[in-house]
């Protein structure tokens, strides 16, 4: 590896880039013109619901009212389950992910550690489908709660009505769950698009014949159009995140995983472009290739809803779209902070960037046959 | 291969440089390339059959042939970026399939059809390249070399064609190569810009640098080239300079009658010389030499067969070729 041979790659990309307003516009203006529109559109119709479904195996007024409380919080609907149906099977299903269950004996308990056993404990099971984002948000919604409840307890109250106003720990709206979708969805475009033309044009121009002949190795040129396009994606990004907060106050936690993300996402979707030129020798062929790749992917991995606000069959076609785990991971990482989920899941990213991009360098050609 | 060629060998033996086992820098004995039984096989075409050359140290070489007879395919090979079926290839005395990184720092290339990014500055352009070699050469000086100085900052999209190629000859240069390879600098420019193209390639020959120059233009050949190789489906038809192609192949002096009477061509012909084809109902025919031309001339005057105008011109490349391939030179020709 040579620096001075990538950074003069580099430069030669960067130069032409921000002269090319076309590129300038699908990467930059383009996502932020489609943030801003979605997040008019959704800004009025009220935030996105999560529903929560409780089966209440005690059936007493104390657990009654613990069912009204959540049901009392903003954004969240509570479905009841009958007490003999079978928990996991409600899980499983497809509308239901979150189950709450309030054990036999909860008033009683309760009703003891008010009089005369403080020590007095109950077990709430709460059965959820770790594979999915809300399922994190549902949580946390519901141990703010429980703290509530607790702290009501303690606090030796007569009752343990607690207000439903204040529970909420992370109020998030539609468009700080836009936001993440939007950057994925960016720089998935922005990647396979880019590995795409630009290879064609260097290509069309001779240019990649005329590199062959100079002592800039294939691995030195890939990594710099890598270089390239993680930088892209940065850029975008940080511009989305600023428009993001001036225009709707998007509140987002930015942490290290957001580059990390980025940068696998990056490498997997470059490396898909790769392949798609190698497969598709026809430039344009290799574009409407692309599209068919990456547009119903968009729709299908969670950019614009919820994945579980999709029909059942659609959420395990998302579940094995990497858009979904570039997605999710974000989501977990920026709205959440909850590092476990956003490791997880960009894992599950890193590998198909590994496989894809070894898979896009080896079928790219430098020696003419 | 031609007589031509084996002459030549004779003078030089091949043997001790295509056999040298350890080729140092200095193991050229002057020469800068040799190719030795260079074959190229692509499914069942030989597109290149066997080709053997020797190209001295400062000579501008052309390479000469229709398109598709396998001068891109030989020029590539000797660059490194194609593997060569079977021979042997040298390049300043190093083996061309071993020492590619090191063939790359001295070779400057400009290839067939090569463009830059239209969004780039002429400048820019150089900068890129240049930027890839550790040696890199003056930038502004191979500007006004090229004659590109008042168009540094223009983008490459706004340059004209003869402009654009002077750019790809600019980037061939920008590590100060010791051997250029220019292929088909000039096809597909106007009579203008091809002159501009030949003026820096000849300036480049007083340089003192080696080129291998491939085209499909026997005038451009002329012009540039000491030493000459004729390819034809993938095999050299003739070698050697411009002038002992043209006294070995070609037809000595060709005389061009035009204004001629009605029995201008049987007049001659009784004379005893042969009438070739001519256009424009112009009536030709070949001399030897200025001895045969004088006496041929004074025959026809005294045969009192009449004509307006008599054309004398030597013949070119282009007879010769045509007389080695029964084929011309056309653009385009596919074989």
């Amino acid at each position: 590896m040579n620096p001075r041979r990538l950074w003069s790659c580099l430069k030669m990309q960067l130069r032409t880039f921000y002269r090319e307003k076309s590129s300038l516009f699908f990467t930059f203006f383009f996502p932020v013109l489609l943030m801003i529109l979605f997040g008019l559109i959704f800004q009025n119709t009220g935030d996105t619901r999560y529903t929560i479904h409780v089966q209440d195996q005690d059936d007493t007024p104390l657990s009654h009212n613990l069912t009204e409380v959540l049901g009392h919080i903003k954004n969240i609907d509570v479905v009841k389950i009958n007490k003999t149906k079978d928990a996991d099977a409600v899980v499983k299903s497809q509308d239901g992910n979150f189950l709450v269950i309030i054990p036999k004996g909860y008033q009683d308990t309760i009703i003891a550690k008010k009089t005369y056993n403080p020590n007095a404990t109950v077990n709430l099971t709460i059965k959820y489908d770790p594979g999915q984002t809300s399922t994190s948000i549902k949580l946390s919604i519901v141990n703010a709660v429980l703290q509530q409840v607790n702290k009501g307890l303690v606090g030796q109250k007569d009752t343990i009505y607690v207000k439903t106003e204040s529970i909420v720990t992370h109020k998030f709206s539609y468009i700080e769950f836009f936001i993440p979708g939007i950057i994925a969805m960016t720089v998935m475009t922005s990647a396979v698009f880019g590995a795409i033309l630009d290879d064609n044009e260097y290509k069309q121009k001779g240019i990649i014949r005329k590199l062959s002949t100079t002592p800039i190795t294939r691995s030195e040129w890939i990594l710099s159009n890598m270089m390239y396009q993680v930088i892209l994606a940065f850029m975008s990004t940080a511009l989305i995140l600023v428009v993001g907060y001036i225009v709707f106050k998007a509140s987002l936690f930015i942490n290290i995983w957001l580059p990390v993300i980025i940068v696998f996402e990056t490498f997997g979707f470059v490396g898909l472009g790769m392949l798609v030129t190698r497969l598709v020798k026809d430039a344009q062929a290799a574009a409407a290739v692309s599209n068919v790749i990456t547009f119903p992917m968009m729709f299908l991995s969670g950019t614009f809803i919820p994945v579980e606000q999709m029909p059942g069959f659609l959420q395990s076609v998302a579940k094995v779209l990497p858009l979904y785990y570039a997605n999710e991971s974000l989501r977990s990482a920026m709205i959440l902070a909850d590092y476990v989920a956003a490791g997880t899941k960009a894992v599950v990213l890193m590998v198909f960037a590994i496989i894809v991009f070894i898979a896009g360098v080896l079928g790219t050609t430098w020696k003419q046959d | 291969m031609s007589g031509k060629a084996s002459k030549k060998s004779g003078k030089k033996p091949k043997k001790a440089a295509a056999e040298d086992p350890s080729p140092k820098d200095e193991g050229h004995n002057g020469y800068y390339i040799e190719v030795q039984d260079l074959v190229k096989v692509y499914g069942d075409i030989r597109a290149v059959d066997g080709i053997s050359l020797k190209i001295k140290k400062g000579e501008v070489f052309a390479f000469l042939g229709p398109n598709g007879a396998g001068k891109t395919t030989t020029v590539e090979m000797i660059e490194t970026i194609r593997t060569p079926t079977s021979g042997t290839i040298k390049l300043m005395g190093m083996d061309v399939s071993k020492r590619i990184q090191e063939i790359k720092k001295v070779i400057g290339v400009l290839p067939q059809e090569f463009s830059s990014l239209d969004l780039l500055r002429t400048r820019e352009t150089l900068e890129f390249y240049a930027g890839l070699y550790d040696r890199q050469a003056d930038l502004d000086k191979l500007l006004a070399a090229v004659g590109l100085k008042d168009h540094a900052k223009q983008y490459y999209k706004n340059l004209s064609g003869g402009l654009k190629r002077r750019l790809g000859i600019a980037v061939a240069l920008v590590n100060d190569p010791e051997v250029i390879f220019l292929d088909e600098p000039t096809t597909g420019l106007d009579p203008q810009g091809r002159r501009e193209v030949w003026k820096v390639i000849a300036d480049l020959k007083k340089a003192g640098k080696t080129i291998f120059l491939t085209t499909h233009y026997m005038e451009e050949a002329e012009v540039l080239a000491d030493h000459i190789a004729i390819i034809h489906k993938g095999k050299i038809i003739a070698e050697g300079t411009v002038d002992e192609l043209i006294d070995r192949y070609g037809s000595g002096l060709m005389m061009t009658f035009s204004g001629v009477g009605k029995d201008f061509e049987g007049t001659v012909k009784g004379l005893g010389y042969t009438v070739e084809e001519c256009k424009n109902a112009h009536v030709c025919l070949t001399v030897k030499g200025k001895d045969e031309l004088v006496k041929a001339l004074a025959e026809i005057d005294r045969s009192g067969a009449g004509f307006k105008e008599v054309n004398v011109r030597k013949a070119n490349l282009e007879e010769v070729f045509l007389k080695l391939t029964g084929e011309t030179l056309k653009e385009g020709e596919e074989p």
